[in-house]
């Protein structure tokens, strides 16, 4: 669970039918967006579901950078409003599909920003950015060598020379 | 929470993947029916430690054997890693995909064919009775799966569990029956490209899906030895494909005196107007009497009086070389529970295509399909037509559609002129409803697909018509999901084509364009989703008002993108 910090209502204005929420980056930037926009985080969502239960409105800390924090409202809000298989609890897991057109421009980024985006996406649970972000990945590795992986993802050889050589062994330790 | 934060900026970022994130990349990288998977879990498990683990701890990634004798992978490397899965523990069922594209005369040939061969084999062995499918695939001329299954039936090798058997050789492997026969009692689903069985010998029994096609006239088996292979497979099978399946004599054509005469026939036919019940049965008849001539161009034919029943087929597919083959094969199958019908004049497939061939004969198997009734078209839900030719102006098209009262998509690939634009010289002329594509007789019709040259022809008609059809007659046109018009093969460099995407809302909430390139394209007052995937275009002419979602125009990568801000929607 993440560290919950009381705050003013003044603060986060909670009114009417776009109430805010106050998002805390790992940098201490403070960030206020749409509870609507980011109620496709199922993190998020029973974050919420607390706040009505205790009548207490509270930021919630969260632990990247308020750079990736950004990059996952923009996702967010690109689909403000949208139904997305992936992110309906209730559906049946989504069969293989390519990255849509738009999160494909979207994660045009550079690696450790696409890795951050992942973990954070996995993080407030929202599964069609995982999803989106995982299928990038996996292109990415797809057909590359054990040596061109390394490199693309930036993974350090940890292998002892007798375990580098036999694949097939399980590692131990 | 202090714990957890640091945890997460521990670097390298990739090592700090959790472990669910990592399987689903894994699994997501490995496809099952991707023909080019991760070129083996085995180097995925070669990465590091951490995804050694995880790569070991998810049993069905060891499960596909892609052994393909032109990777980068050294032939030593390659047995290596197909070793390393056949024996990573699993017993999980395996795929087999063996590709073998070298030429006969590559000086590698020999010394491959009696090496790798043997080797795979002996790798194969132990582990055959756990594969479920296995695909072959080998260059024109080459013996290789000859070879190979030689070296099974030495090796006495059962594939019990096999239930899918692809092979795409294009020989003659006389030889195969015995071992299909015998050795995959489990045998569901057979595809076979090119590659030419004893079928007279071979009883498969409890197929399900059965994929033959035949592009070389010399593999083609003999009609009777192939008839009496489908009359063994008809009770059980759901899918059918047959391409190609019919020997073709073009000396006789040459010989046909009666061409001229039908030709002529059928011109007469084609310039008429006339859209009633006599003008169709005529139509029937003439093309009973061309069909009866044609059927001599064909060494052997199928009796109609004999055709044969599958009770539980669900799924057609026919190509065909000649539109006679076409009528030849449709009498030779009933199946009263069709519900996705493909056509394919295979003739008229790719870019080199040649839309005058055949002109008097062009109508014939749809002319049939309609009047003779093969097929219940009643239960049809998908209908795809490839290559169809159409010429004429009693609208066949749209009578076939119309039959299909349970239609939910229809495909038209190359049909020339176009399915959608019969040739009526005078659209503000007499309209009936069958001039209308997508009338009330399909009221389930949610998606067409087109892949044609002519987009101005076939929007112009889609509005035209419905503008018309609710304007003075009062019609309601149910509106479709989605209208994608396909260009693929067609590049448009140097012609002047011209389309203005503006169709009647009525028709399409979603219109998808693809492969558009070089054209003009406009856009009008176009609204709702405008899909411009994989579409290139030199010139933009209107600015995309706002109701146009989904598009902008990339200069830089000059392609349509998304705009930004803009999100789609109904």
């Amino acid at each position: 669970m993440p560290t919950i910090v009381s705050v003013d209502d003044s603060t986060v204005p909670g009114e009417g039918s776009s109430r805010l929420l106050l998002l805390v980056s790992s940098d201490n930037k403070h960030i206020v967006v749409e509870e609507d926009i980011m109620s496709r985080s199922r993190f998020i969502s029973k974050q919420v579901e607390g706040f009505e239960a205790t009548s207490q409105r509270h930021a919630i800390l969260l632990p990247f950078s308020s750079f990736v924090l950004n990059k996952v409202i923009e996702y967010c809000s690109h689909y403000r409003g949208y139904y997305l298989l992936e992110d309906d609890p209730d559906a049946a897991p989504p069969g293989r599909s390519p990255v849509r057109e738009w999160d494909q421009e979207f994660l045009d980024v550079d690696r450790n920003m696409l890795l951050r985006i992942i973990k954070a996406a996995h993080y407030l649970e929202i599964k069609s950015l995982v999803g989106s972000c995982a299928r990038a990945i996996a292109d990415m590795i797809r057909g590359k060598t054990t040596e061109e992986m390394r490199e693309i993802l930036g993974v350090e050889n940890d292998f002892t020379p007798e375990e580098e050589h036999s694949p097939s062994s399980k590692c131990t330790g | 929470m202090r714990h957890k934060t640091l945890a997460w900026n521990a670097s390298p970022l990739i090592s700090t993947l959790p472990y669910e994130l990592l399987r689903e990349i894994f699994l997501l990288a490995n496809p099952p029916v991707d023909r080019h998977p991760v070129r083996s879990i085995v180097t995925v498990a070669q990465v590091c430690r951490l995804w050694r683990a995880v790569a070991h701890d998810i049993p069905r990634l060891w499960t596909n054997i892609y052994w393909n004798a032109q990777a980068r992978d050294r032939p030593a490397e390659r047995a290596r890693v197909a070793k390393q899965i056949a024996l990573s523990g699993s017993s999980l069922p395996l795929r087999v995909h063996l590709s073998f594209p070298l030429d006969p005369l590559d000086p590698n040939y020999v010394e491959f064919n009696h090496v790798d061969l043997r080797d795979i084999v002996c790798l194969l062995r132990p582990i055959f009775p756990r594969v479920w499918s296995f695909s072959h695939q080998s260059k024109e001329g080459s013996s290789v799966l000859q070879y190979f299954m030689r070296l099974m039936c030495y090796a006495q090798i059962k594939m019990s569990s096999l239930q899918e058997l692809v092979l795409i050789a294009h020989q003659d492997h006389s030889d195969m029956g015995v071992m299909l026969n015998r050795a995959s009692p489990a045998l569901r689903h057979l595809r076979l490209i090119g590659t030419k069985l004893p079928f007279a010998n071979t009883a498969i029994t409890n197929l399900v899906t059965l994929v033959l096609y035949f592009p070389k006239e010399h593999l083609k088996p003999p009609t009777g030895e192939l008839r009496c292979f489908l009359q063994s497979t008809a009770d059980t099978l759901e899918h059918l494909e047959l391409q190609g399946v019919i020997k073709y004599i073009p000396a006789l054509e040459e010989e046909d005196p009666s061409e001229e005469s039908v030709s002529d026939a059928l011109e007469e036919d084609s310039g008429s107007d006339t859209q009633g019940e006599a003008d169709v049965n005529s139509d029937r008849d003439s093309t009973d009497e061309e069909q009866e001539e044609y059927f001599g161009v064909f060494s052997d034919t199928f009796d109609p009086t004999q055709a044969i029943v599958f009770p539980n087929l669900t799924k057609l597919h026919l190509g065909f070389g000649h539109p006679v083959e076409g009528v030849s094969l449709l009498k030779l199958i009933r199946a009263p529970k069709i519900q996705h019908l493909l056509l394919t004049d295979m003739r008229n497939v790719g870019p080199h295509h040649d839309e005058n061939n055949d002109e008097a004969l062009s109508n014939i198997v749809l002319r049939y399909l309609i009047h003779d009734l093969p097929l219940p078209l009643v239960h049809v839900k998908h209908l795809t037509l490839t290559g169809i030719h159409y010429r004429s102006s009693c609208n066949l098209g749209h009578t076939l559609t119309d039959s299909c009262p349970l239609l939910e998509s229809i495909s038209v690939v190359h049909c020339c002129p176009g399915f959608y634009a019969p040739m009526v010289r005078d659209v503000h002329a007499r309209f009936d409803h069958s001039d209308v594509f997508f009338g009330d007789h399909n009221p389930a019709l949610r998606s067409v697909h087109i892949v044609a040259l002519n987009l101005s022809i076939v929007l112009f008609y889609l509005t035209h018509r419905a503008d018309l059809y609710q304007r003075e007659m009062g019609l309601c046109i149910v509106p479709l999901e989605e209208l994608v018009i396909d260009y693929e093969g067609h590049n448009m460099r140097g012609r002047d084509v011209r389309a203005t995407l503006a169709p009647h809302p009525a028709f399409a909430h979603a219109i998808r364009l693809r492969h558009f390139e070089g054209g003009t394209l406009g856009l009008g007052d176009a609204r709702g989703l405008i899909d411009l995937q994989e579409c290139e275009a030199g010139l933009l002419e209107d600015v995309p008002p706002v109701d146009v979602l989904e598009l902008y125009y990339d200069t830089r990568r000059k392609k349509f993108r998304r705009i930004k801000g803009h999100k789609s929607g109904r």
